[in-house]
């Protein structure tokens, strides 16, 4: 499983790359003690960097989230044009579009944090000590972290990458006609 | 110290007398004595070397100690003395470990100083520099894709819900922004996308007018535009481009044996040549060029079909709907029963196509309960077809005779064009079809000023759709003058028409119906039940 990990993240290196950027970001941001920040490696740490054990909810929480919010964003506005011109319209012979495909699916595979990190997370917010209101809030977050991550050390996020990349349109479609057309009219 | 009691010089012979007894006595008193004080004196030596040596361990830890006296970490002598010995930072293995925020900490307050201002990895800024760019483009492309994107969704969304004519709108201008913007991507998808709707929607004349084709031969020359037709590998697409191939191969070659058939033996001739064509093979040697030099049957005389013809079969559906049209020309009305049963029976493989031509015949063959299927098949597949609302109309008039509801339904009609069609074309081209049916309605429910209004409606449409007027049109536009007393219209409309006699000839005059009605021979009620008007 490991060896499908680290293939995975190698192949979607663009993505593994601006993740771990993103994580070393959010440890600046809550000043976690970073302990190696090499965003190209060949092992399992591949997207993510070491850094120190958080033991604040906050920063455990920022530091799961921030990176996910970050390539979650970037992966969905690359991969929007690459998806809807090549798998909704179907124009499948321009390099440039398959470019955007691919940078966006590589971003969206690499969304989750590692393992440590979620269970560190739920270690500091699912104690006796933290406020009722606060666990209610967090449990989607959380919920879908836990599940990300645990599709990440198989691999799986590449494949649940692609089924958003045919889904992104119709998601779109949602929106983008009524938007374009009220953009229109103003 | 018993060796030493053993030695020479203390030794007493045996034959000594009992003072010397005594005097060894005396000896051995004083070398206890000094014995005991000997041990004393050793005794307090090593307890005096003991405690200097503890003394002396002491005092070098508290030297040690106070050789790493660092600023903010200051321990007193007393303090020291209890404590376990200190674990040293993870990271340089010099200092203490534990920070201000955190004295747990593995690492030191240097080292932790150090570590959260980490600096970036050069590579990671480089590739979120690269993300960035991306993120630009890609947003760029994504508002340049965003109209075309809109239009297709948009037009998928009215296929799915049966509304062809929407749907063929927002293709369209899908189609037109890209060629605006010279956006040349190769969208097959929506090109696939308008093959099925063009396929589905069949044949009308609308769509006839309005891409020069009938609709299935605008899918069809969309297919050998995109897809190479020897191997499409879109089972739908193969699907669709075999039906349309094989009802075009039938329309063509029973064409061509369609004749007058004048004489009653040319007519049972004739109609034997169709009988005997179900089952036989028709052979295409160029898909893309139909005519009688690549289109052949196994009738053919000479004709040996090579390995690279398509063969498709005599449909029966088709050979029964020219047996049809060949009866009704001729006037039999037991055989025109007899083949749309037979036709109804047999079906084609491209119902779409055939369904509307079908459902005119049922209304030729006054079988009312097939139009009625087959008009709400029409319905089910469109239901913005203007044929659709057309032929229910036409049911409700004829089969009914419930005229208000026919009448509803031509304004339903229009509406429905007006609502769902951008250009002006499918609304001209409605407004021609179901104001001429409304017209005729309306005349039945005696409204003869509307049914006017309506008769005008029609001839204005038509001019804007065709860029002329159907002499049906014409005439029933004069009629209804005449019937609502507007002479003056009805003497433009005649000198028109009595001009282009005398330059085109007798056959672009009224109809006789004009001037039976002119001379009150024939009633307006009449007329419609005439069922001369009820044409397309």
């Amino acid at each position: 499983m490991r060896i499908i990990y680290v293939i995975v993240k190698l192949l979607t290196l663009p993505g593994a790359m601006t993740h771990a950027f993103f994580e070393h970001m959010s440890c600046r941001i809550c000043k976690i003690l970073v302990e190696d920040a090499r965003t190209v490696r060949a092992d399992e740490m591949l997207s993510h960097i070491e850094h120190e054990l958080v033991k604040r909810r906050g920063a455990s929480f920022d530091i799961c989230f921030i990176p996910f919010i970050f390539n979650l964003f970037f992966g969905i506005a690359v991969l929007c044009s690459g998806s809807v011109a090549i798998l909704y319209l179907g124009s499948f012979k321009n390099a440039l579009l398959w470019f955007l495909f691919y940078m966006g699916i590589s971003l969206l595979t690499n969304l989750f944090p590692q393992m440590e990190d979620v269970m560190m997370l739920k270690e500091n917010i699912y104690n006796g000590k933290t406020n009722i209101a606060v666990k209610i809030i967090v449990a989607p977050f959380f919920a879908v972290l836990y599940i990300g991550a645990q599709l990440e050390r198989f691999g799986l996020t590449l494949i649940t990458s692609v089924g958003f990349a045919f889904a992104l349109p119709y998601i779109l479609g949602l929106f983008v006609p009524r938007l374009y057309d009220f953009i229109m009219s103003v | 110290m018993a060796e030493e009691n053993k030695s020479p010089e203390n030794e007493i012979p045996e034959n000594k007398s009992s003072e010397n007894e005594s005097s060894v006595h005396d000896e051995m008193e004083e070398l206890a004595r000094i014995f005991r004080e000997e041990l004393s004196k050793s005794k307090e030596e090593a307890e005096k070397a003991e405690n200097e040596t503890k003394s002396d361990i002491a005092n070098g830890i508290d030297a040690l100690n106070g050789g790493y006296e660092v600023e903010g970490y200051a321990v007193t002598m007393g303090e020291k003395t209890n404590a376990e010995p200190e674990e040293m930072c993870e990271c340089c293995g010099e200092r203490p470990r534990g920070t201000e925020r955190d004295p747990n900490s593995p690492f030191c307050k240097e080292c932790a100083a150090i570590m959260e201002k980490y600096p970036y990895d050069f590579k990671g800024i480089l590739m979120l520099i690269a993300v960035l760019g991306t993120l630009f483009v890609s947003l760029i492309t994504f508002v340049q894709l965003a109209p075309i994107f809109s239009n297709v969704y948009r037009g998928k969304a009215a296929y799915n819900d049966k509304k062809l004519y929407s749907a063929l709108s927002y293709y369209s201008e899908a189609e037109s922004y890209a060629i605006e913007n010279e956006i040349s991507l190769d969208f097959k998808n929506l090109r696939r996308n308008e093959i099925l709707l063009f396929y589905e929607i069949g044949d009308d004349q609308w769509v006839s007018n309005s891409f020069q084709n009938p609709a299935f031969l605008c899918a069809l020359t969309l297919i050998e535009n995109t897809y190479d037709v020897e191997k499409i590998g879109d089972k739908k697409i193969s699907e669709i481009f075999n039906n349309i191939t094989k009802a075009r191969a039938n329309i063509f070659m029973l064409g061509t044996y369609e004749s007058d058939a004048e004489t009653e033996e040319d007519y049972n001739r004739l109609m034997a040549k169709y009988e005997s064509l179900i089952g036989k093979k028709i052979y295409i040697s160029d898909v893309k060029n139909f005519d009688s030099s690549t289109v052949h049957d196994e009738l053919s005389d000479g004709y040996k079909p090579s390995d690279g013809d398509i063969a498709v079969d005599y449909d029966e559906g088709w050979v029964r709907l020219f047996q049809f049209d060949l009866a009704e020309r001729k006037n039999k009305t037991d055989d025109m029963a007899l083949y749309i049963k037979k036709a109804a029976d047999a079906s084609t493989d491209y119902e779409v196509y055939s369904d509307i031509l079908f459902a005119q015949f049922s209304f030729d063959a006054e079988n009312y309960e097939q139009a009625k299927t087959l008009i709400e098949r029409i319905g089910e597949r469109n239901s913005e077809s203007v044929i659709y609302h057309y032929l229910l109309a036409k049911l409700n008039r004829l089969e009914n005779k419930n005229y208000s509801a026919a009448k509803e339904i031509c304004l339903t009609g229009l509406e429905t064009a007006a609502a769902s069609y951008k250009s002006y074309d499918l609304i001209a081209y409605a407004g021609s079809v179901l104001s001429m049916e409304k017209a005729l309605n309306l005349i039945m429910l005696k409204d003869y000023s509307g049914a006017y209004a309506s008769a005008e409606e029609a001839v204005s449409y038509q001019n804007d759709f065709y860029g002329s007027t159907s002499p049906y049109a014409r005439d029933l536009f004069a009629i209804l003058a005449l019937a609502t007393n507007n002479k003056e219209k009805y003497d433009d409309l005649a000198s028109a028409v009595a001009a282009n006699v005398e330059e085109n000839g007798e056959e672009y005059d009224f109809s006789s119906y004009v001037y039976d009605y002119k001379n009150n021979k024939i009633s307006l009620e009449e007329i419609v039940q005439s069922g001369y008007f009820d044409v397309l």
